[in-house]
């Protein structure tokens, strides 16, 4: 404990619900030394947020600090007065959030909120206060930073918005600074340059990051040490190659197994099971659930964190390399089967379409041009992927494929027939045979109904008596393996990964041709992504089934899609097959994407 | 945390319940002396007992007697049907012409939105007891005719109040999910959105009851609501102000109930507000 400038001591946080007790982090121990970058990875329900708002006692009224101690250059955060922590919040200790757009104030001036902290606990004068946010947003890269210090957090981009709460943090020359999933929200290009940003700060300021986030690739990209944890157990701990390469965790192996890459094919491997807070897991490892290589050991004993390699490990076999051989990194997969081999019908043909997308009222008019002269065909049974940053127009592109945005230009061919001339009765037909998975199952799946009801529901519509329906419902409910107990559930007992099943059940229980999954791993943790990959996978082959895959994941793209399409301001800037754009791009602006990609 | 905040989160499970607690037992009081005053009453209503004409409480008369020799007790039971089914009566028209239009306008937007929200917006700009006067004298006055008032200059409240929550609701995915599927906009409205935005809907319509009682006392004491010689609350306090100063009982009495129902309408709003709002966020979690 030597130059350690935040250690954390046997911390045990529990929440107190409905009289019970549950834990949500379990004896972690750790340190953050000067000028180190310490990465700590996590799923929901790991714990990762309670960490970090343990460490700045900003922890909610039903949450209960058994024991520990949190100390920052020697003072124990737990037991500081709020005089002496309102001393040190913004000067030695500094918070970047996840969503830099609630984090500012909507209502003030950039430049006056990064002042604030300098007036605040520098006692300086307006003038040099102001002189000196003009100098942190400099610092930070900002390119006009006078404009921008005079301008209110709307007026700014996600990506300006981040380094301008990432300015307002160093404002006050913090020693520690705290990031809670700070390029979550942003998009890739711009998240490779916030990474940038921070190693270049760390190298200029000295200054110590504690690095949350849920994407291991961010967190490879930019942490000296890192720390995985589950289930509010600390799995492994040590540098940042040692853990990511050559892993000594069962947990660390499956989340790496199951992460697809932007430069092969891989056989993805899932964790069985969902992620989450285990309640009763005293003398078990947090793990043994889901574990591969578990023993009858790991369920009698709780596994201490062992010296391994180099690295503490939280398993009884950290010392016994041997044993993860089966977990470790999977072996390529070849490239999905070259076009000939497929029907070569197509079944969606689309051609010059051009949409508009604005709010339309009775005194409003902002339109914008959301897809401009976009051409492709999609053949049966093959997959077509749709990339592009936020705002490029592929989910308006998606919304005008099912019929439900109106078109300015140009015509979308489905088996045959044109989507925007259909008789009734065509329109019916074509409804069953197009679906729609979305990103958010929390959002697609209605609250106030079961799953038995969200699944029968399409096929009540077409007609398929109720009888009938419900056993088709659970046949399929079956099928994407949603056990026969969850049907009289609603959706917010459920999984993140059990309620895109659902929706997935759902898409294919009217046996469609053509399946648009718009980001559809994307809201789930990374130990489900795979399974629900591997899902869609084995149903496009088993149903035969033709899939839009729309989403901003380049891996993901690698790993699903045939075909590619790239898209940026509602323009498609390069297309073809998977292999060839990614091993050549030929676009400026795919090349962008490809290199702001962290690789692992 | 800031000290407020600490106070807040303290403050908070107490006067949830309280609110509820209270407004609950308020509201079920006055349904149940109106339900028992139609059947049951310790005297007759109408019973005249001239011996016995303007006096303060006694044995046989729990809260007096009118100017007649009446007995408060027993009319204010008789006259708490009227008063308390005109607020609810009032209520229901109300959310019934107030929700589906809520509900189109959050599923269809665009033009249909915004001639609705217009209306409601003109509407809004008059106060709803002046509107239902005008309405008043298009109708006659009568029990019936300000249920019909009342009801109508309150529905443009119910469709603001349900359409911020059918909007965000129309937004959600599973909206979207059931347009792609073909669902007509019957079902979309009335099985998708509105299972999602009962809570507003509770709430609204708990303090619009209350609000709908005080409105009908108000136009039965104007003498445009129920006509004497039936008698409701607000009839009750426009005939027993002319003998205020010989007892001011059978003022009081009627008053007093009106001035509780209404609190406990009001409080068993305001209790649901918070208790449904916490439901839902957890529901989110």
């Amino acid at each position: 404990m030597s130059d350690s400038l935040l250690s954390i001591e046997g911390l045990v946080v529990s929440y107190k619900t409905e009289g019970l007790r549950r834990p949500v982090l379990r004896d972690i121990s750790l340190e953050i030394e000067r000028g180190e970058v310490l990465g700590i990875v996590g799923e929901s329900g790991s714990g990762k947020s309670t960490l970090l708002f343990a460490i700045m006692r900003y922890l909610t009224s039903n949450a209960v600090i058994e024991s520990g101690a949190i100390r920052l250059e020697g003072l124990d955060l737990l037991r500081a007065s709020r005089e002496a922590l309102g001393r040190l919040h913004g000067r030695r200790i500094a918070m970047v959030y996840q969503d830099p757009a609630q984090a500012l104030n909507p209502a003030m001036r950039i430049g006056a909120q990064i002042a604030e902290v300098r007036r605040y606990h520098f006692g300086e004068p307006e003038v040099v206060a102001g002189r000196r946010a003009l100098a942190l947003l400099t610092d930070v890269g900002i390119e006009a930073p006078d404009r921008i210090a005079t301008s209110y957090p709307h007026q700014l981009s996600g990506g300006q918005q981040q380094r301008a709460m990432i300015a307002m943090a160093l404002a006050g020359e913090p020693a520690l600074l705290l990031m809670d999933e700070p390029t979550t929200a942003l998009d890739v290009v711009v998240q490779a340059r916030l990474l940038e940003l921070i190693r270049e700060l760390k190298r200029r300021t000295g200054v110590s990051v504690l690095f949350v986030s849920h994407d291991i690739n961010v967190v490879d990209a930019i942490a000296d040490r890192i720390g995985v944890l589950y289930a509010g157990d600390l799995m492994e701990l040590g540098p940042a190659k040692a853990v990511l390469r050559r892993s000594r965790n069962p947990y660390t192996l499956g989340l790496l197994a199951g992460i697809p890459r932007i430069d092969q094919r891989v056989r993805l491997r899932a964790i069985p099971g969902s992620p989450g807070a285990r309640h009763d897991a005293d003398d078990t490892c947090v793990f043994a659930d889901r574990c591969a290589v578990a023993e009858p050991l790991c369920r009698a004993t709780r596994p201490p964190l062992v010296e391994a390699a180099g690295r503490l490990s939280r398993c009884h076999f950290a010392n016994d390399p041997a044993r993860f051989a089966m977990l470790s990194r999977s072996e390529p997969l070849a490239v999905n089967p070259s076009s000939s081999t497929a029907s070569p019908t197509s079944l969606l043909l689309v051609s010059g379409l051009s949409v508009d997308y604005g709010r339309r009222g009775l005194f409003r008019r902002d339109v914008v041009h959301a897809v401009r002269d976009v051409s492709f065909a999609l053949r049966r049974e093959r997959v077509l992927a749709i990339v592009g940053e936020s705002g490029s127009g592929k989910s308006t592109l998606a919304r005008t494929l099912l019929r439900l945005q109106r078109k300015v230009a140009g015509a979308i061919t489905f088996e045959g027939q044109d989507v925007f001339s259909l008789t009734a009765d065509a329109l019916r037909r074509f409804r069953q045979r197009v679906q729609i998975v979305f990103q958010n199952p929390a959002s697609s799946l209605n609250p106030r109904k079961t799953v038995g009801e969200l699944v029968a529901r399409p096929l009540l519509l077409a007609g398929v008596p109720a009888e009938r329906a419900r056993e088709r419902a659970a046949t399929m409910l079956a099928a994407v393996g949603i056990d026969q107990g969850m049907v009289a559930r609603r959706p917010r007992e459920l999984s993140g990964g059990e309620k895109q099943r659902v929706a997935i059940a759902r898409a294919f229980v009217t046996e469609p041709a053509l399946v648009i999954l718009d980001e559809p791993t994307s809201s789930l943790d990374a130990s489900v992504q795979a399974s629900i990959l591997e899902l869609l996978d084995r149903l496009k082959i088993e149903r035969r089934c033709a899939y839009l895959l729309i989403t901003h994941d380049l891996a993901v793209v690698r790993q699903a899609a045939d075909e590619v399409i790239v898209m940026q301001a509602g323009e498609v800037r390069e297309s073809g097959p998977v292999e060839a754009v990614f091993s050549e791009p030929r676009h400026s602006y795919t090349r962008s994407l490809m290199s702001s990609v962290q690789k692992l | 945390m800031s000290k407020w905040g600490l106070w807040a989160l303290l403050a908070r499970p107490v006067r949830t319940n309280a609110y509820l607690a209270t407004g609950a037992a308020l509201t079920l009081v006055a349904i149940a002396v109106a339900i028992l005053g139609v059947i049951w009453t310790p005297q007759s209503p109408t019973g005249v007992d001239l011996l016995h004409r303007s006096t303060g409480p006694s044995a046989v008369h729990l809260l007096g007697t009118d100017q007649f020799g009446r007995d408060v007790l027993s009319r204010v039971m008789a006259g708490a049907w009227r008063s308390v089914s005109l607020g609810l009566s009032a209520m229901l028209l109300a959310a019934a012409m107030g929700v589906p239009l809520a509900l189109a306008g959050a599923y269809w937007r665009g033009w249909v939105d915004a001639v609705l929200m217009r209306l409601v917006d003109a509407v809004l700009s008059i106060p709803s007891l002046v509107f239902a006067l005008l309405i008043i004298v298009g109708l006659g006055s009568g029990h019936g005719q300000a249920i019909v008032a009342l009801g109508v200059a309150a529905a443009p409240r119910f469709v603001r109040v349900v359409r911020g929550a059918a909007l965000d609701a129309a937004s959600q995915d599973y909206v979207v999910a059931a347009r792609a599927r073909g669902e007509g906009a019957f079902y979309t409205q009335y099985r998708e959105i509105l299972p999602n935005v009962w809570s507003p809907i509770v709430v609204e319509a708990s303090i619009f009851a209350g609000f709908a009682l005080m409105g009908g006392a108000a136009l039965s004491y104007l003498g445009l609501g129920t006509q004497p010689p039936a008698a409701d609350w607000g009839v009750m306090v426009r005939e027993a102000q002319r003998y205020t100063f010989q007892s001011w009982w059978p003022l009081l009495a009627p008053a007093a109930t009106i001035s509780l129902a209404i609190v406990g309408f009001n409080l068993l709003g305001e209790g649901l507000r918070d208790r449904l709002h916490l439901v839902d966020r957890r529901a989110d979690e």
